[in-house]
């Protein structure tokens, strides 16, 4: 097509006449001063932020009113008590650390060898009764360079989503209607719902168009498209392997699986979806002591060079953490979820008590 | 209403959440914005890895009051960090996304003002006919570009000038106006539509730049 449309807007974009190289010192000044408070108020606030962490980590599940009134049924791996809402995840893998080593090989359960694990799986959570409450909180503690940081989200089964960085906001957040959703990943979750129990392979392309159905992503698309061969011009590496379709259900599964990890037929969708991908292999692990399945992303699905592990209960196919970063290095990103159900009704009425 | 894709997670595409540029970094965008929550400082290397990009567009958008819009949308990022989802490597989008609000709030506010000393000349008929482009924004873009841009709508402007001065892909730009891929597409096709029609009108020459 001819770009000369395009190439004359960028040539228009206007000389850097005005670019002030000491613009971005007076910039950090100004983020500086907006991100440390003064000091004489900054050290007690350190001292509230230490406090805050350690009770969550302690005894959030006797402290966190929000969890406690909305009649919380957990789903994470085993019958944990209510203090299990905060993740204390260790998630072990007792075959292999690491995607693609030789002990990995030998425990993968690669899809459509013997039947998927995942398949099993779909079929012992479908038949899993339809759970309590009518929203999901979904725990999200991200942990990186040694710190672990949890927020909130709040997955109602009507398609509204809350968000706080403090368990105890919640109540406020959904009492004063603040909604975020936007149909955020609304279509993932049908999608999902649709392959627990009709045509697996519609599902799953539904699932690869969910965010923007006007296209249609062919499984037998070429891998040497215009756009990742854009981008790895760009990035001077290539993403080896991969699929765009294959590589859309893989985001977009996980997407669905959280945003719907308290909805058993969500589980079981995903699950089989999964079932589907050419990469992705099966291993068994452990959390806390209760069994685990750790998800594997192959190169169809990431490409190669990199890695993407999700972990989910062995028994209820809900998930635990995601890890992302290079194939034998340090995970770059490690998200671990701890989820729970609730009731939005109980949970708003706790305004007054949660502050 | 706030909404969550652009906020916190916004669907990235082929090889998404993994950029593979990220990789070569020390720490990547998410995890630098995770430790920033108890770490403030651990911000300040995120705004020096994308300070001149930020700025440099700012600044091709708004001129003078780049700096400032720029500097605004990393507080902003800022405040928001503790929403974003730390699977998503390239921060890129987002902070473009925010700075795009920034940019929109600017240029509203300078109509609005406009608006007031039309009123006060009597001047609305005059302005009547005219386009969403601004007064403001229509100086910035200069007189060929503004002509150009005259009759698209302030969202497709956006997208084309993600496209074409922030080099951001059909994805990204998705992700940073919280749009998706379709809308991006339906969008830069519309505003190329009109470009091309104003182009080959001969209005303008076709493929020679302004001399500035």
């Amino acid at each position: 097509m001819n770009q000369h449309d395009l190439d004359w807007v960028t040539a228009q974009r206007p000389d850097n006449d005005a670019y002030d190289p000491d613009a971005r010192e007076r910039a950090l000044r100004t983020l500086l001063e907006h991100t440390r408070p003064p000091r004489k108020r900054r050290r007690p606030r350190i001292g509230g932020l230490a406090g805050a962490r350690a009770l969550s980590i302690a005894a959030a599940g006797a402290t966190a009113a929000v969890a406690a009134v909305a009649a919380v049924l957990i789903l994470s791996a085993g019958n944990h008590a209510a203090h299990d809402l905060v993740p204390t995840v260790a998630v072990t893998q007792p075959t292999t650390a690491h995607h693609g080593t030789a002990g990995h090989r030998v425990a993968a359960h690669h899809h459509g060898v013997a039947p998927s694990p995942l398949v099993r799986l779909a079929a012992d959570v479908s038949s899993s009764p339809a759970p309590a409450g009518d929203a999901t909180l979904v725990a999200r503690t991200t942990a990186t360079g040694g710190q672990n940081v949890t927020v909130y989200d709040l997955y109602a089964d009507d398609g509204k989503y809350y968000f706080s960085p403090q368990e105890s906001g919640l109540a406020a957040e959904v009492s004063s209607g603040h909604n975020l959703a936007g149909g955020l990943f609304a279509r993932e979750v049908a999608a999902a719902k649709q392959a627990a129990t009709g045509d697996v392979q519609a599902a799953a392309q539904k699932m690869a168009d969910a965010p923007d159905p006007s296209q249609v992503i062919s499984p037998h698309e070429k891998t040497d498209t215009a756009a990742i061969k854009k981008k790895e011009a760009a990035l001077g590496e290539p993403l080896a392997g991969v699929s765009r379709y294959d590589n859309w259900v893989w985001e977009d599964s996980q997407d669905a699986i959280i945003a719907g990890s308290g909805e058993p037929d969500v589980r079981a969708g995903v699950l089989r979806i999964l079932a589907t991908l050419p990469g992705v292999t099966v291993t068994n692990g452990t959390s806390g002591g209760d069994p685990t399945l750790v998800l594997t992303a192959g190169a169809p699905e990431v490409g190669a060079g990199y890695q993407e592990q999700l972990t989910i209960d062995a028994n209820t196919g809900v998930p635990i953490q995601f890890v992302g970063g290079p194939p034998n290095g340090t995970p770059a990103t490690t998200v671990t979820y701890q989820v729970s159900r609730v009731t939005l009704a109980e949970l708003s009425s706790e305004t007054g008590s949660a502050g | 209403m706030e909404n969550t894709y652009q906020h916190s997670r916004a669907p990235v595409r082929v090889a998404r959440r993994r950029d593979v540029a990220q990789r070569a970094l020390a720490r990547s965008d998410a995890e630098l914005l995770t430790a920033s929550i108890r770490d403030p400082d651990a911000f300040t290397e995120l705004f020096h890895r994308h300070w001149d990009d930020l700025y440099r567009f700012c600044l091709h958008r708004a001129g003078s009051a780049g700096e400032d819009i720029a500097a605004e949308a990393f507080r902003v990022a800022f405040d928001r960090r503790v929403r974003y989802d730390a699977r998503y490597t390239d921060a890129r989008p987002w902070l473009f996304g925010i700075a795009a609000n920034v940019l929109r709030d600017h240029f509203r506010s300078a109509r609005r003002e406009e608006h007031k000393r039309a009123r006060s000349a009597a001047l609305d008929a005059a302005s009547a006919g005219q386009s969403d482009l601004g007064e403001l924004e229509r100086q910035l873009l200069g007189p060929d570009l503004a002509a150009a841009l005259d009759d698209i709508p302030a969202g497709d402007r956006d997208a084309l000038l993600l496209l074409a001065w922030a080099d951001l892909d059909y994805e990204q730009i998705g992700q940073a106006l919280d749009i998706p891929l379709g809308t991006v597409r339906s969008r830069i096709h519309r505003a190329r539509r009109r470009l091309r029609a104003y182009l080959d009108s001969g209005e303008m020459p076709q493929t020679e730049t302004n001399e500035a």
